[in-house]
């Protein structure tokens, strides 16, 4: 039987394992489950694109982290957008200082997603946090699509919670419900 | 302590799972204290009257700290001008729309928003920032107008205090909780409905991250929970629950303790009978001030790392009469911990501690650069080695108690 220091020992280094894969993993939003309608509507852009870089910094005044996340559009659904869009959030770590703003979206460089976005200034943001973030991920029966809503406390309109994780969506099924409800040919 | 307590989560989990269904997101305020300071120019665009949006913050705040088993503070502070932002000051405010668009990066369906900055090496918050929307919010299907309330009724109103209660317990640590019905923290609060009381899952929550000390048993006392226990342990022999030190083999265990099986499957604890450790012939815990790395090592059951030097076995204390010669009571942490200067009990020749005009469990208020008091009034006790006696006292107890209960190893 292994003593209860070894097993503390490795309980330690799971914790910190842990908070090193999941900085931000604080909850601590209250906001409403929206409609796949309401979510386009409400967006002012909507595009699929790839993750190229990203880095957290301190604001000008240090009061906020914010990350920054630089992705390639290579489709474009709503709204007229460079071929290349910066997606602000708050939230990250710089050095031992770690900001959560909870329910925001984290990104992986290198990956692919639908984005349903606002626009501040040179900046864009995601619809609802969250929930404006389709990862995409490969699989054996096409390429699937998946929002991570843990740190949400998300209000559908009868009062009931949204489960996280919600089912996963075939990749196409999206992006032809997304064309659909914006008018837009692909 | 709060240092190894990512270390004790998991460890309770390889171990002993507990039925608790708070969710901690792996910080706390190491102070045990928290300020909300509020900037309520910000409130004054709302629809809410601010009298009674101060007091539903207030009565929010003082929710967590009512369990008597935690020594939480969380109370609303002064007036602000200041808003959200690392700068260690907590703020409540209401942003408005641009802010919230253009600052936060939020939109209408968001709420209410909680910002919380720590450092990654201590998970010891140091700023926590509650933001409620004051602009328009929508409902799901993005069409339908929601309004804040002091008391909501009606189907588009949001009851500004639930939500209040509900960030808060994000503010103090605290993440969601799934069981229906049985937390605060449970993610959903339906238009028109109020939250505004904690289950037993909340309080088990908070008083898991801030621990009143005098709220823990000692060993062979009986308890519900581990939470319950300085021993970190709450064993089932089949009959009774009680609070022992876990073990593996009998020099795990005290002098006259050996090591017995449970009635919960792979878990072992100390208990009055035979020590057959080949080597020592039983476990010596090492007395306050010894360096350690678990509780377990500690005769008090409390290995403290301070913020700065090696961790020590120390006693848990609310004043410094609770804390041996030489230690004074670190009202902020409520452990014992070594005095650079007065402290307001003084050992006198012979073992007797005094203290003057202090006493109370306020958590020690110091008089810092005062004369040490004298005399023998107020909290006295009547031996130099305290720990000795208890301990005494304890090992006599669990041999009346356990005699008939020790179960064959």
């Amino acid at each position: 039987m292994r003593s209860i220091r070894s097993r503390l020992v490795g309980s330690l280094a799971l914790a910190i394992t842990l908070s090193i894969a999941a900085p931000w993993s604080a909850s601590a939003t209250v906001g409403s489950y929206l409609t796949m309608p309401a979510l386009v509507r409400l967006s002012e852009v909507i595009v699929t694109g790839t993750v190229v870089s990203q880095a957290s910094a301190w604001s000008p005044d240090h009061r906020l982290i914010y990350t920054r996340t630089t992705v390639q559009v290579t489709h474009t659904y709503k709204g007229d957008v460079p071929s290349t869009i910066v997606i602000g959030t708050v939230g990250g770590r710089v050095g031992h200082r770690v900001m959560s703003a909870a329910g925001t979206p984290t990104f992986t460089v290198g990956e692919e997603a639908m984005l349903f976005l606002h626009v501040a200034g040179d900046v864009y943001f995601p619809t609802a946090l969250s929930q404006g973030v389709f990862h995409f991920q490969s699989a054996s029966a096409g390429a699937t699509a998946a929002r991570d809503l843990s740190g949400m406390t998300l209000m559908a309109s009868d009062g009931t919670v949204v489960a996280s994780p919600e089912p996963t969506l075939h990749v196409t099924d999206l992006e032809s419900t997304v064309v659909r409800l914006t008018g837009a040919g692909s | 302590m709060k240092r190894l307590a990512p270390l004790v989560v998991l460890a309770s989990l390889l171990i002993a799972p507990t039925a608790h269904a708070y969710n901690w997101v792996g910080h706390y305020w190491l102070s045990n204290s928290v300020v909300l300071n509020y900037n309520d120019g910000s409130f004054s665009s709302s629809s809410l009257d601010w009298t009674t949006t101060r007091n539903q913050l207030g009565s929010a705040a003082g929710t967590w700290t009512q369990p008597a088993c935690t020594v939480l503070s969380l109370s609303l502070g002064s007036s602000t001008t200041s808003g959200y932002g690392y700068d260690g000051e907590n703020v409540i405010s209401m942003e408005s729309t641009n802010a919230w668009r253009t600052q936060l990066y939020l939109d209408s369906a968001i709420y209410g928003w909680t910002i919380d900055s720590w450092n990654d090496t201590s998970y010891d918050i140091t700023d926590s920032d509650v933001i409620f929307n004051g602009g328009a919010m929508t409902d799901p299907t993005g069409a339908q107008q929601l309004y804040w309330s002091s008391m909501a009724g009606a189907p588009d109103e949001l009851d500004f205090q639930s939500i209040a209660l509900h960030e808060f317990g994000h503010v103090i640590g605290l993440g969601h909780n799934g069981s229906p019905g049985a937390s605060v923290m449970y993610p959903a609060l339906a238009g028109g409905t109020l939250a505004r009381s904690l289950h037993q899952d909340d309080v088990d929550g908070v008083c898991f991250l801030y621990t009143n000390p005098f709220s823990m048993a000692g060993m062979n006392a009986e308890c519900t929970t581990d939470h319950d226990c300085a021993t970190g342990t709450c064993a089932f022999d089949g009959t009774n629950h009680t609070c022992a030190y876990r073990c593996t083999t009998d020099c795990d265990c005290p002098s006259g303790n050996g090591c017995g099986m449970t009635a919960t499957p792979g878990v072992s604890v100390c208990s009055t009978g035979a020590n057959t450790c080949p080597t020592t012939g039983g476990r010596t815990f090492a007395q306050n001030g010894a360096s350690c790395t678990h509780g377990i090592d500690c005769l008090s059951s409390l290995c403290y790392t301070p913020t700065t030097g090696s961790a020590f076995c120390t006693n848990r204390c609310n004043t410094d009469c609770d804390c041996n010669a030489a230690y004074t009571c670190d009202a902020t942490v409520h452990v014992c911990v070594t005095a650079t200067g007065a402290t307001h009990c003084t050992m006198l020749d012979g073992g007797t501690v005094a203290d003057a005009g202090h006493g109370g469990l306020d958590g020690g208020v110091r008089d810092g650069g005062s004369a040490p008091p004298t005399g023998h009034s107020g909290c006295a006790v009547a031996s130099a080695d305290r720990d000795s006696v208890a301990w005494l006292i304890v090992m006599g107890l669990a041999l009346v108690a356990h005699r008939a209960r020790r179960r064959v190893r």
